[in-house]
């Protein structure tokens, strides 16, 4: 059954809906230079390389040259003249025989929810219902640890379907992992996403236990999310799930429970949204938007992008407002884009899809990740024969954003990496805009922040925290 | 190479990778981690570790140990004591590694380490209070001069622990990259290096000079495929690759370096002695 908006608001046009600030970065963000983007802050210039990812302040004599020489075609010059030239941190060379370090286990291939847009097809990935025999997962397992370096670390994902439909595999599984760990000296991170509609205070238990990363699957207040994340019979599913997950959130201490919100033309309300699951106490909070659904439903196109990130904004200014107190607000999107652009990340994919990290479907087949399960364009090997180093190396060499239009003149994409390649290959590249205006802005916060409050930089590199 | 003496403006490095690869105006090319020779013993240039001996305010430590081997006044009872921690983190730390059987993973001792504990390189051990400038941080120290490295934890054990406030001096400049002469006078980064210093050449002859130095220098491929070349140190260039015994006459001596370096030894151009045509950008020192 698919969910229907009780209420869905229109789309507004971009012209008559779209505060200034969103338009505004999106003209600020342009691309204009395959090599460099400028960025001003409050009277400042500053330079953003793209090799590297190296961010400068800059004086005004400089960036007039440096717009003057990108116009003429002639940014070399000047770019040696500052000691920036040299061979490139990134090359045209994929990523070769990588270390497997995460694997994602869809321990059920299948949901209670009937959500309209699910990659998944409501959780079965378009075949039958079924869950991972306990033997498959504890092979995945195996194949995971054993493969780690001593002293290194794995990440054991769940994920489905809806896992906790299968939870002796996932707790047999996870304590399996454990223990062969800790005979090899290595370190397991336990993660699962989940609807939350089946968790109950002993799966509470259980992921403290072993510092469970939990990501509940919430898309805002009653009315949003239960148009969006209803039961297959059509009820609404929050008032379960904040049930359900409310023992959690008190008892989190080792474990950390996060809430994603994939945002649809139908939850707009991001502010609202944050400010509900921060002040119900989840670890932190990170929106997504919808661009691919496996029924074209609800999908954001332009204008809702542009709403998005003016939303997007608002929350970023909540965020702001309370690191300069000194507040704890851990609007996980923020949060992680500033930590980025302080390291100075700079990647020549998304994410380690089809790299460091694979998917495991219920039958033990391999693939680029969780949302690759059952489809043949990330197809990967299985677990008896172990990953298949041709394709993979196929996927490295095709999925390198030197490969990928119109990624290759964007200054964008060592930040972005090209893009979920789950999305773009089923639905192109439908968000650039958003992305770049969102960047720009996560650039001007992290320059205004990284003056004002160095320490927070400083701290913890917990996904979430703040002073 | 660009010249950034030559920078004209503004460039002010922001986020951690534009101050990781970032050269200061003023710092050669191998000043930054993809260009620098990869090792921190003293080479021809200068001993860097030597720039931390005196970040903590009254005492001087050994460059390469946790040592104490001078202070002032104030402090004359730390000489002799070896430093365990500061702020908090230590600065030595256990050698676990694999057995020489490779059977076992277990502390690595040796005549030199019986307790297999190593001082920390400095600039790592001092990481974290660079940015705690002008600030007093507790130093922990051995309660009484030690003369075999110990760890924190054994230290602990023998009661062999005292506290210091100790002020943390400037490394660099500040809003610089340079580092503080106040701190490190000229000449302390050059005053352990070999002397006279044309003994590097000698001593470190070959296997050593990372990329910047081929010791394996005018290498052609023959038809068979053998390759042939010198060694940068071998007097005559016969295409014959000399293996380096300082006894050896076809090599350079240390003599030959004291009294004659630079016409003894010939720059490297892409791998090729450079033609002795090439000027010496400086007179020739008579004495």
């Amino acid at each position: 059954m698919t969910a229907r908006p009780r209420r869905a608001p229109p789309i507004p046009r971009a012209a008559d809906r779209v505060q200034p600030d969103a338009a505004a970065l999106l003209a600020a963000s342009a691309p204009r230079s395959d090599a460099l983007h400028l960025v001003e802050v409050d009277g400042d210039d500053h330079l953003f390389l793209v090799d590297g990812s190296r961010l400068f302040r800059i004086d005004s004599d400089l960036r007039i040259r440096l717009e003057r020489a990108t116009g003429e075609g002639r940014l070399a010059g000047i770019l040696a003249e500052l000691g920036l030239d040299g061979p490139p941190l990134i090359d045209d060379e994929p990523v070769v025989n990588p270390p497997l370090h995460a694997l994602s286990l869809a321990v059920s291939q299948a949901c209670n929810l009937g959500c309209g847009y699910c990659y998944a097809g409501q959780g079965s990935f378009g075949k039958a219902p079924r869950r991972m025999p306990l033997e498959t997962a504890m092979a995945a397992v195996e194949r995971l640890v054993t493969g780690a370096p001593e002293g290194g670390r794995v990440t054991l994902a769940f994920m489905g379907g809806e896992p906790l439909v299968n939870r002796p595999v996932i707790q047999a599984a996870t304590r399996h992992a454990v223990a062969l760990a800790a005979e090899r000296g290595v370190r397991v991170n336990g993660s699962i996403t989940t609807n939350g509609t089946l968790v109950t205070p002993e799966d509470g238990d259980f992921f403290e236990e072993f510092g469970f990363a939990v990501t509940i699957s919430l898309d805002g207040p009653a009315d949003q999310h239960d148009r969006l994340r209803p039961f297959k019979d059509g009820r609404g599913s929050f008032d379960r799930i904040m049930a359900n997950v409310a023992p959690l959130l008190k008892r989190q201490r080792r474990m950390q429970v996060s809430a994603r919100v994939t945002v649809t033309p139908d939850n707009l309300d991001l502010p609202g949204t944050l400010d509900r699951f921060i002040a119900d106490g989840f670890h932190s909070v990170g929106f997504s938007p919808l661009l691919r659904a496996s029924a074209g439903q609800n999908e954001m196109g332009g204008d809702a992008l542009l709403v998005m990130l003016d939303q997007m904004i608002a929350c970023g200014a909540a965020f702001e407002a309370a690191v300069m107190a000194g507040r704890r607000y851990p609007f996980a999107n923020l949060v992680n884009a500033l930590r980025e652009i302080h390291r100075g990340t700079h990647r020549p994919y998304p994410c380690g899809a089809g790299a460091g990290y694979l998917g495991v479907s219920a039958d033990g087949a391999l693939s680029a990740c969780h949302r690759f399960v059952e489809d043949d364009s990330g197809a990967m090997g299985d677990l008896s024969t172990g990953v298949d180093a041709a394709r993979q190396a196929d996927w490295l060499r095709e999925r390198h954003v030197h490969r990928q239009e119109p990624c290759r003149s964007c200054w964008a994409r060592y930040l972005c990496g090209g893009g979920c390649h789950h999305e773009v290959l089923g639905g192109g590249r439908t968000s650039c805009d958003y992305v770049r205006g969102w960047l720009h802005y996560c650039l001007e916060t992290y320059l205004r922040l990284s003056d004002a409050r160095p320490d927070w930089f400083a701290g913890p590199s917990d996904a979430a925290a703040a002073p | 190479m660009s010249d950034q003496n030559k920078r004209p403006t503004i460039l002010d490095p922001r986020n951690l990778s534009a101050q990781l690869h970032y050269r200061p105006a003023g710092n050669p090319p191998p000043a930054t981690l993809d260009t620098t020779i990869g090792n921190t013993c003293p080479g021809l240039e200068f001993d860097f570790r030597a720039a931390w001996r005196t970040l903590l305010g009254g005492v001087t430590l050994l460059e390469h140990d946790n040592l104490v081997i001078a202070t002032e006044p104030a402090f004359a009872a730390l000489k002799g004591r070896r430093l365990l921690r500061v702020d908090g983190k230590p600065v030595i730390t256990k050698v676990i590694g694999p057995s020489t059987d490779l059977t076992t993973t277990e502390l690595l001792t040796s005549e030199d380490y019986p307790h297999g504990v190593v001082t920390m390189e400095w600039s790592n051990g001092f990481a974290n209070v660079l940015r705690k400038v002008g600030q007093s941080v507790a130093c922990d120290f051995t309660a009484r001069p030690q003369e075999e490295r110990i760890s924190y934890e054994q230290a602990v054990k023998d009661r062999n622990v005292q506290a210091f406030q100790l002020q943390i001096r400037p490394f660099f400049t500040a809003n610089t990259a340079a580092i503080e002469p106040a701190t490190v006078p000229a000449g302390v980064m050059t005053q352990g290096l070999c002397s006279p210093w044309q003994n590097d050449y000698r001593e470190c002859v070959c296997y050593y000079w990372a990329s910047s130095r081929p010791d394996f220098v005018n290498a052609e491929v023959t038809p068979t495929g053998e390759v042939r070349g010198d060694n940068w140190m071998q007097k005559e260039r016969t295409g014959t690759y000399v293996i380096d015994n300082y006894e050896d006459t076809r090599m350079i001596t240390y003599d030959d370096l004291f009294q004659n370096w630079e016409e003894a030894l010939k720059f490297q151009l892409a791998g090729r002695d450079a033609p002795d045509a090439i000027p010496l950008p400086f007179p020739k020192d008579k004495a």
